[in-house]
């Protein structure tokens, strides 16, 4: 009996980094899904705009997902939008400004009203007595240059060049 | 745009000095145009709004910073404060301030936040660690972050929002701590910018200026776009989300326009994301929460 009922337990308990990692997700343009995370990749199939897909792991720009025919293949990242699609709104991302905007938490002021349970807000930090000696304690966890290149370094990552991208006309 | 309208208030301000001046003038008769010393009102706009040196940015920045900390705790992890400092030290030295004293920190609160200050200072809280998935989406968020303190985006905005005052004080008498008066202004300033948030364009900046930093260190610079990704996916009533919402773009908007730079992206899209490494990090914090 308490194996049966601790089996499912530990499964949950070691599995649920992985599975909270599958999301829900919204095709927003017609889209082509590919066998693989590549431009020229072969092509296995079609997804209409606002198809739900389930998302289940990235690779670079490329999401792998399901989608309802239980069909798996890569998706280009700008192709979807996590979420059930209410926030999805196209590519300019007006659907989402708008629903915004009616929550009535932007606006001009950028005052945040607070209802229910209330995380850290304008008015936290407008009330805020500075802390000068929190900022004292910052100096105990400071990394010198040659201890980051090192932590770097263990795990195989490389400096590139790579110059700055233009805005977007 | 941004240019510009810098460039308009560089050239605004000392001609309302000079407007004062006139109305001033106006009460006096026999009005001398030539008097006026047109020298040193320019001056006083240029030092107002010139280029603050690293030791009075990094004063500025500790009073900004102790604004975030007396709001909300550090996070008492050692641990995880060294592994943020060592990924971001890292990320930093890719940027044209890499000689900067870089101090990041965890900040001990559920919502999903970033924040950083004049000098080199980045914040994370907890909430937003917990959404993470790779450490090359922290990469792209602390890259991002630097991109402010690169870009001095906080200086210029508390210079231009702060009312004049404050701005002249700081270019001619210099920030001292000791003025108490000055440091006083100094956190109310930032306590208005910090609640209002920045310009827009600078959040855009920063996002296009961090991807390409991500890349330098090494990381999948997909990394801050699928951040962005798991913000658009939550509910937009998260309250955890209410005061990231009110003080940047959305999402979706700000994923809009990186994704026009995405295949200049590609070439770097096969550098680490890191998964196990971030997660081995942040299991304890995982476990607590």
């Amino acid at each position: 009996m308490m194996r049966r009922l601790l089996l499912p337990l530990l499964f949950a308990l070691f599995l649920s980094p992985l599975q909270a990692q599958e999301q829900g997700a919204t095709v927003l343009l017609d889209s082509l899904l590919r066998a693989e995370p590549y431009i020229d990749a072969e092509v296995i199939g079609k997804l209409k705009a606002r198809a739900p897909v389930t998302v289940v792991e990235r690779s670079g720009g490329w999401y792998q997902v399901r989608d309802s025919r239980n069909r798996s293949g890569w998706l280009r990242m700008s192709a979807i939008r996590l979420g059930d699609g209410s926030s999805a709104g196209g590519d300019s991302g007006i659907g989402q400004t708008l629903r915004f905007l009616s929550t009535g938490r932007s606006g001009a002021s950028g005052v945040t009203v607070a209802t229910g349970i209330r995380g850290l807000d304008a008015a936290d930090v407008a009330n805020a007595i500075p802390d000068h000696e929190a900022v004292r304690k910052l100096d105990r966890h400071r990394t010198s240059a040659a201890e980051a290149q090192r932590f770097a370094r263990s795990a195989g990552l490389r400096s590139h060049q790579f110059d700055y991208l233009k805005e977007p006309q | 745009m941004r240019k510009d309208t810098r460039l308009t208030i560089r050239l605004l301000l000392p001609l309302s000095l000079l407007l004062g001046l006139f109305s001033l003038s106006a009460c006096v008769k026999d009005l001398d145009l030539e008097r006026i010393d047109l020298g040193q009102v320019l001056n006083t706009a240029q030092q107002a709004f010139g280029e603050v040196d690293v030791q009075q940015e990094t004063l500025i920045g500790k009073e900004a910073v102790s604004v975030l900390l007396g709001a909300v705790p550090l996070l008492e992890n050692d641990p995880l404060q060294r592994y943020v400092n060592q990924v971001g030290h890292w990320v930093a030295l890719h940027t044209e301030r890499s000689d900067l004293a870089w101090k990041f920190a965890v900040l001990d609160s559920p919502d999903i936040n970033a924040f950083a200050a004049p000098g080199g200072y980045i914040l994370i809280t907890k909430g937003l660690l917990l959404k993470l998935q790779s450490e090359a989406e922290l990469a792209g968020v602390l890259a991002h972050e630097t991109v402010h303190v690169v870009r001095k985006h906080h200086l210029a905005a508390v210079q231009q929002g702060a009312r004049l005052d404050l701005a002249v004080q700081l270019g001619r008498a210099g920030v001292d701590e000791k003025h108490e008066e000055t440091m006083e202004k100094l956190s109310r300033g930032f306590k208005e910018l910090y609640a209002r948030g920045l310009d827009k364009n600078d959040e855009f900046e920063a996002d296009r200026m961090g991807v390409v930093i991500a890349a330098r260190a090494g990381y999948d610079p997909y990394g801050l776009p699928a951040v962005l990704q798991t913000l658009a996916g939550m509910s937009p009533d998260d309250t955890s989300l209410a005061f990231l919402f009110s003080t940047h773009p959305a999402p979706a908007r700000r994923l809009s326009l990186l994704e026009r730079l995405y295949d200049r992206l590609d070439p770097y899209a096969r550098q680490p994301q890191l998964q196990q490494r971030f997660e081995q990090q942040i299991a304890s914090l995982r476990s607590r929460s």
